[in-house]
């Protein structure tokens, strides 16, 4: 079991006494983490880690995933590459069809958590929701948004507009938008099996 | 052992990030943002290196001159601006401009115009600063010392760097508390450090040995 304390040595006793500081600040709220996979990817990666430790840090922090079909998965990664600059055949049928597993996903969510964040495009339609029961939104964007295609930036503007904030994991990503921007930036985890050190003679086998 | 008259009380501070969604690409762009930026964003380009790397070259180092040298390869330029002495200047507004006339300067006699690459745009940021009161308070030189050594280093920057930029004539929260508790000469000392010739750690070490000092008496 992962412990945040774990954490100390490699940043810092203070650093992990200003966790509890600013957990603390959120204390009596309630977070709802929303993506679209429950594993694989690395935002299942970053929020099989990431709830835990918000637990320990007597932080109110839950997950959830919505669901959709395989002609629903396929459009978004289609957004997906044209997000990244790939031209991309996204038809209107598609979107509409986009918007309505976003909205079959909003009756079936729980969302009455203070403060709904909402991972990447796939749930960004979620949002809708806000004009009914009000909340703190926040969209993170985990992906390239340097160049994305101007009509899928398009579409994806008119609901970024309804978020209190939008982060973002580099400067460049930053667009021209009337919500607050801000910066995370891709981090790792030292403590995660990826990133752990390996014995020598592991190493050694692998490469035979 | 003198007993200060009232507390030192730690707080400590964490940044966020702003991204401003503004970019430039070429000196043009650069100055029209220097000048109309808000002050938030002059100092995070001017102080960020120092806080994000706890480190410090020979002279502070800040992302315009940084971004004219290493990306629009303008070495002359570069070198003035990454020359600007950021701790000489008290408020932002005089920052602001000192960096503004030399590249108006610049502009005004050089006819070259480069762009940087796709991708390598200098973006505009800024940051939201969150200040919090820390468990930890100091009543003497010795509890001071002990709690100095395992606070965080944003705790330190807080109490030294934004200080100065809070109070004038070189004082900071700590040299202000040391004066309090008749401590003048510790107080003197520490408002004489040059807290941007050390890295973080090395000043929190620096600090204690000064304190240490003191606290012997």
């Amino acid at each position: 079991m992962i412990n945040i304390e774990d954490y100390s040595p490699i940043i810092g006793q203070g650093a992990v006494e200003e966790l509890f500081l600013l957990a603390k600040k959120l204390e009596g709220k309630s977070i709802l983490n929303i993506n679209s996979t429950a594993v694989g990817g690395g935002v299942a990666e970053i929020l099989t880690r990431m709830i835990p430790l918000l637990k320990q840090l007597a932080v109110d922090a839950s997950w959830d995933v919505i669901k959709g079909d395989e002609r629903f998965f396929v459009i978004t990664k289609n957004i997906h590459n044209a997000l990244h600059g790939v031209s991309a055949q996204i038809s209107d049928e598609d979107f509409a069809y986009f918007l309505e597993i976003n909205r079959t996903n909003a009756k079936q969510l729980n969302l009455s958590h203070d403060f709904l964040v909402v991972h990447d495009p796939q749930p960004i339609a979620l949002i809708e929701k806000r004009k009914d029961i009000g909340r703190h939104w926040l969209w993170r964007c985990h992906i390239d948004f340097s160049e994305p295609d101007p009509r899928t930036w398009s579409f994806l503007k008119n609901y970024i507009d309804w978020y209190d904030a939008a982060v973002f994991s580099a400067p460049a990503f930053a667009r021209e938008i009337s919500i607050k921007q801000v910066l995370v930036p891709p981090s790792i985890d030292p403590l995660s099996d990826k990133n752990r050190e390996l014995p020598e003679a592991t190493i050694h086998t692998v490469l035979q | 052992m003198k007993q200060a008259p009232d507390e030192f009380r730690f707080n400590t501070k964490l940044d966020q990030t702003i991204l401003l969604g503004k970019k430039a690409r070429n000196l043009a762009e650069l100055l029209g943002g220097l000048r109309t930026a808000p002050d938030a964003s002059i100092y995070f380009h001017t102080h960020k290196f120092l806080q994000q790397h706890h480190y410090l070259s020979p002279e502070p180092p800040n992302d315009f001159g940084y971004w004219v040298t290493n990306i629009l390869n303008e070495d002359a330029l570069g070198e003035r601006l990454s020359s600007i002495d950021i701790i000489r200047f008290d408020k932002i507004s005089r920052l602001r401009n000192s960096f503004v006339e030399i590249i108006e300067s610049y502009l005004q006699s050089s006819y070259r115009s480069v762009n940087a690459p796709t991708g390598q745009e200098f973006h505009f940021m800024s940051a939201q600063t969150f200040v919090f009161s820390t468990p930890h308070g100091a009543h003497d030189l010795t509890e001071f010392k002990e709690i100095l050594s395992k606070i965080s280093i944003h705790s330190l920057y807080y109490h030294v760097f934004d200080a100065a930029l809070r109070m004038e004539q070189g004082e900071n929260d700590f040299s202000v508390w040391f004066n309090r508790m008749g401590e003048l000469s510790l107080a003197d000392e520490v408002r004489r450090l040059d807290p941007y010739t050390y890295t973080l750690e090395g000043l929190r070490q620096k600090l204690i040995l000064l304190v240490a000092r003191y606290d012997q008496h």
